[in-house]
């Protein structure tokens, strides 16, 4: 117990260290203003008020769509170059020198900068999401918790990118890890259609494709979890599995990524 | 008492790319002993295998062979314990520039666990021992090479280490602060800490070290008390000879 102890009070100072580090990128900030002026595009349904536009959708659904959007893409953007430039920092050699000659256990820098990086993206998300609940609040009055709610999976979605970049930088330390690490996210996205492709075809190799499939993230899935909370769709998901799959996803690339870095060069 | 014991270390390193596929041979089956309260000079010249081989016996670098004993007990890289009896400078002094030299300090005082009270008397005392006092709020991106140096060796410091592993740890020292840095040295060995140093500058480790080893190719090629040499031939007569003579 004392251990565990001692590894999350190590995990939690690595990681203050690497928030104040990716705190300094100037491209996070970037990325945060023109994801702000793209929320700030949520008031445009409450002004126009034409049934012709926005498919017809009341205001507040037109709005939030627009800063779900806004919000999920710089999200990932601010995930994949924020991490990559803060990895490529933590991980030179001679850093990672300094680190491990201090009573410092390698998959507990992992877990830091892991931590370190989620922190820094959940301010992000903190200010896209007040911003945007912000502009609804002013339009309409009222305090719709389910904004937060439903824009609570982008969190999960956040922990998906940096998992996935963590992982492949355990393997490739260079840029590679984020080209792949957005290969994985394309492919998130592909997984239903792909399975239900897959079925067509009875043969091992497709049966063998489909399982493959299982293992890849749902982020469609996930999407679909947010756009019903948000209220912008009503689609017959079932949430509870989607959510235990990202978990498990999650928590098993991170016992890969440690296992990977547990052993020095 | 040993404190610090190698036996053959060897070290290979994968050189490849489409057309070549080779292995180089950083150190090669070496052996060496530092004894308690000892300042031993790990001497070579560029490419010999020293910062290879500190990395090895900090557990940094995994050697391909051979094995590391600290304080007497077999060692690893996951062995954290053992890392907190000891001190590390390294070649490049990797600090990180986005912190104020006591914000620094500070964050190796948490991972060593150094109660917030004795904080800032440790600073006081770490930054005054190693010649930059009057830096103590200034931004670490702004230190030249050699005030970086002397912080870098002040987190070396931080938790009182019993073996202090440095890695050139005169370079870009101005004479004044390389003096301040050998009475430094001198004092810890005094109070028994053991002191492993690797360096280009043979006239300092003629002055302070009691043993020395050099190291050609990944191999030592000579070892021997540092005092007995000196009577005889420079260390760094010594050194040329050897370096030089030993191909």
């Amino acid at each position: 117990m004392s251990n565990l102890l001692e590894s999350l009070r190590l995990i939690r100072v690595i990681s203050k260290d690497v928030f104040r580090q990716a705190s300094r990128e100037r491209l996070m900030y970037g990325f945060l203003v023109l994801s702000l002026l793209f929320v700030l595009l949520a008031n445009v349904p409450f002004f126009i008020n034409d049934p012709r536009l926005f498919e017809g959708l009341p205001a507040k659904i037109a709005s939030i769509q627009i800063g779900f959007m806004g919000i999920n893409i710089f999200l990932m953007l601010t995930s994949v170059f924020i991490g990559l430039s803060v990895l490529q920092d933590v991980f030179s050699e001679e850093n990672l020198a300094m680190l491990f000659s201090k009573p410092v256990k390698r998959w507990q820098v992992l877990e830091g900068v892991f931590f370190g990086l989620f922190k820094v993206l959940f301010l992000n998300w903190l200010i896209m999401v007040s911003s945007l609940w912000m502009i609804i609040y002013f339009h309409i009055q009222q305090f719709s918790p389910d904004i937060w709610l439903g824009m609570g999976i982008s969190l999960f979605l956040v922990m998906i990118y940096l998992s996935t970049l963590i992982f492949f930088y355990t393997i490739i330390p260079n840029a590679i890890s984020g080209i792949l690490t957005i290969f994985i996210i394309i492919a998130g996205f592909g997984v239903s259609l792909s399975r239900e492709y897959f079925l067509h075809f009875p043969s091992y190799f497709f049966l063998l494709a489909k399982i493959g499939t299982e293992l890849v993230p749902k982020i469609n899935l996930l999407f679909g979890v947010s756009m019903n909370m948000l209220g912008i769709f009503e689609l017959e998901i079932n949430y509870f599995p989607i959510l235990m799959h990202t978990i498990l996803f999650i928590a098993a690339v991170h016992v890969l990524s440690c296992l990977k870095f547990s052993r020095p060069r | 008492m040993t404190i610090l014991e190698a036996n053959n270390l060897t070290k290979q390193f994968r050189q490849r790319n489409i057309f070549i596929r080779n292995k180089l041979n950083a150190v090669d089956n070496l052996s060496l002993r530092v004894d308690r309260g000892e300042i031993f000079a790990f001497l070579g010249p560029n490419g010999a295998g020293k910062t290879t081989t500190i990395k090895m016996l900090i557990g940094v670098l995994r050697p391909n062979a051979g094995q590391v004993k600290l304080f007497g007990e077999d060692f690893s890289c996951r062995d954290t314990a053992v890392k907190k009896r000891i001190g590390y400078l390294s070649e490049n002094t990797h600090l990180a520039d986005y912190y104020r030299v006591y914000e620094l300090l500070g964050f190796y005082y948490e991972i060593f666990r150094i109660p917030k009270s004795k904080h800032n008397s440790t600073t006081e005392r770490l930054l005054d021992e190693v010649g930059i006092s009057q830096q103590r709020k200034a931004w670490v991106k702004n230190l030249s090479m050699g005030q970086r140096r002397c912080l870098g060796l002040a987190v070396a410091l931080i938790n009182e280490p019993e073996l202090l592993l440095l890695d050139e740890p005169t370079v870009y020292l101005d004479p004044v602060v390389i003096d301040k840095v050998r009475k430094l040295l001198l004092k810890l060995k005094n109070k028994g800490v053991t002191i492993f140093m690797s360096s280009h500058i043979l006239s300092e480790a003629e002055k302070i070290s009691d043993r020395f080893a050099i190291i050609k190719n990944g191999r030592i090629i000579e070892e021997g008390l540092t005092a007995e040499t000196i009577k005889r031939v420079s260390l760094e007569e010594e050194f040329l000879r050897k370096v030089q003579g030993n191909v």
